[in-house]
């Protein structure tokens, strides 16, 4: 009877721990759309909407909810936690990969200009012909801002072919110039707002590169962040869609200063580069992501 | 060469009779019916509650599948790598903190000026919680083995370092007394009755140490480390790989709980007379 009596009790416990774990609250049962973020720069649709009330002008109460990484938006995402939110391609791939049955949807997308940028180490005092010898990271041997870039330095007189040149995906390049493994990056106008906020150098820059080659196709080459949603009401999706457009509307120096009141990133590191804005998806990109895309059904 | 043999042969019997022990007192102390009662019941509502669409099976996958992951990691992903990689980590980390905790643990515990020098400077130091270490580890040692190993260091140290002081202070004083009667020396004193004496402390101590280094261990791999099984942790959570994760997480589970098990056998071989008290 005993050892019954602890068996049920574990049952219980068991139970309500995995109710618990998968708990899924209503999502904007209470009228108020919570969004999952990150807190970074490249969110500022987002920030000017909140700073601005434009999502109240457009009905809606939303709720920011700052995440460490955008995997555990994705997690709170999943989880129901909250309504929406902001992940890279890359990662909403793998969401939507892992859990298509989920109903996550991707239902925007965040753009910034592409730009090809090397930034070099903060320790590194050097000019492009010092180059020569060092160690850059690239996205890829074919990668369009490689190409631009050893055109660029070609016309400067650098001979690109005797720089060190690794390759590895945009996301790590930050790491690796902080860990000291390379001596500069070859990245995209995103990053190097990021890698300049830490301290490294632009040395170069070129916003005429047009992006999208053989292994980055043009559609996605300038999207910084998907907005994801699930199980959240059309008219709360259509609503967000119009508030974000309507904020990437408003005058950059806007932006800027929404960045920085939610984001503490300094207003002297944003001027230079242009600021994010809220697209809808592209014929182009709702073809490549099929079931993926939120039609509203 | 029979004589070698005879030898060699109970050198083996010896061993195989003490991991027989060993995995016996595992399996009595552990796998009781009481056990059974409150661990059944568990297995059989996670593997049915995702299954009866209680609760998504992809936020909780239930037993059967994280038991499928966890071949699948076997087979395909190098899981026994990734552990070793990590033991090896944690057993340099966990051996640095064991012959640099003891012998200060002891010093303190035995010597008055020392403890009123050294004592202050780590009940200081020791409060801070060891994740906040990693950004400084890293300026200081750079990432890789050295810093991995340190922040392994660091979540034992203070668990073995006080266990031992406090097993040294509190020799009962007529064993000291004793033993000063029979013209034992400093060192003798030491050897003979202090460590003695703080034997089930330091054991104690160590299985605490095992607890808080393997928590460092993961911190440590999920910060710029490409292997281990906090790596493969991290990259799981990464990948929304929520089976993958609790295959880790119970890998984890089962590495800890396995250590404080030697540690609990070695306990009983060395201090026998402590265990139970």
């Amino acid at each position: 009877m005993k050892r019954l009596c602890f068996s049920i009790a574990a049952a219980v416990a068991a139970t309500a721990l995995i109710a618990l774990v998968a708990g899924v609250p209503g999502s904007g049962d209470d009228g108020v759309i919570r969004i999952g973020h990150t807190g970074t720069p490249h969110l500022a649709p987002l920030f000017v909407a909140v700073e601005q009330g434009i999502f109240e002008d457009n009905g809606l109460r939303v709720e920011l909810k700052r995440f460490g990484s955008t995997s555990d938006a994705g997690y709170a995402l999943l989880a129901g936690r909250v309504d929406v939110a902001f992940l890279e391609p890359s990662r909403s791939f793998r969401l939507l990969n892992e859990h298509d049955e989920a109903g996550v949807k991707i239902a925007g997308t965040v753009n910034f200009d592409f730009g090809a940028t090397l930034v070099v180490r903060e320790d590194l005092n050097i000019r492009l012909g010092d180059l020569e010898g060092m160690t850059v990271a690239a996205g890829s041997r074919h990668c369009i801002l490689l190409s631009q870039f050893k055109h660029d330095a070609q016309r400067h007189g650098v001979d690109a072919g005797k720089i060190n040149f690794v390759y590895t995906a945009f996301e790590t390049m930050l790491p690796a110039l902080e860990a000291g493994q390379v001596d500069a990056i070859l990245t995209r106008a995103s990053y190097a707002l990021l890698a300049q906020a830490e301290g490294h150098k632009i040395l170069y820059q070129n916003w005429d590169v047009v992006p999208g080659d053989a292994c980055c196709p043009a559609y996605l080459a300038q999207v910084e962040y998907f907005m994801l949603v699930k199980d959240l009401e059309p008219r709360y999706v259509r609503g967000m869609d119009a508030a974000l457009r309507e904020a990437s509307e408003r005058p950059p120096e806007d932006s800027r200063n929404a960045i920085m009141k939610h984001t503490q990133f300094p207003l002297g590191l944003q001027q230079g580069f242009p600021v994010a804005r809220y697209l809808v998806i592209g014929q182009e990109l709702k073809q490549e992501l099929g079931d993926w895309v939120w039609t509203g059904n | 060469m029979d004589r070698k043999l005879t030898y060699e042969t109970k050198g083996l019997n010896l061993v195989l009779k003490e991991l027989s022990a060993f995995f016996t007192g595992i399996a009595k102390n552990n796998f009781t019916v009481e056990f059974f009662t409150v661990f059944v019941p568990i297995i059989i509502l996670w593997e049915a509650l995702p299954r009866l669409g209680v609760v998504p099976p992809t936020l909780v996958p239930p037993p059967s599948v994280v038991a499928e992951t966890f071949w699948d990691l076997l087979v395909n992903h190098d899981l026994i790598g990734h552990v070793g990689i990590s033991l090896l980590r944690f057993f340099l980390g966990l051996a640095v903190a064991i012959v640099t905790a003891i012998p200060i643990g002891i010093l303190m515990g035995w010597n008055m000026f020392l403890r009123r020098h050294a004592l202050p400077l780590f009940q200081i130091l020791a409060p801070i919680p060891s994740p906040a270490w990693v950004p400084i580890t890293i300026i200081l040692l750079g990432i890789g083995l050295p810093m991995q190993v340190f922040l392994v260091f660091l979540g034992v140290f203070y668990p073995v370092l006080f266990d031992t002081y406090q097993g040294v202070k509190d020799t009962d004083p007529r064993y000291i007394a004793s033993a000063r009667v029979f013209g034992a020396s400093e060192l003798t004193l030491i050897k003979r009755v202090y460590l003695p004496n703080a034997l089930s402390f330091i054991v104690m101590g160590v299985k605490i140490g095992i607890a808080l280094g393997l928590v460092m261990l993961i911190v440590s791999e999920m910060v710029g480390a490409h292997s281990g099984i906090g790596w493969l942790l991290v990259e799981s959570k990464d990948f929304f790989r929520i089976d993958r994760m609790v295959a880790c997480m119970l890998t984890l589970g089962f590495i800890g709980w396995f250590l404080i098990e030697v540690m609990k056998y070695i306990e009983i071989k060395l201090a026998l007379w402590k265990v139970g008290r």
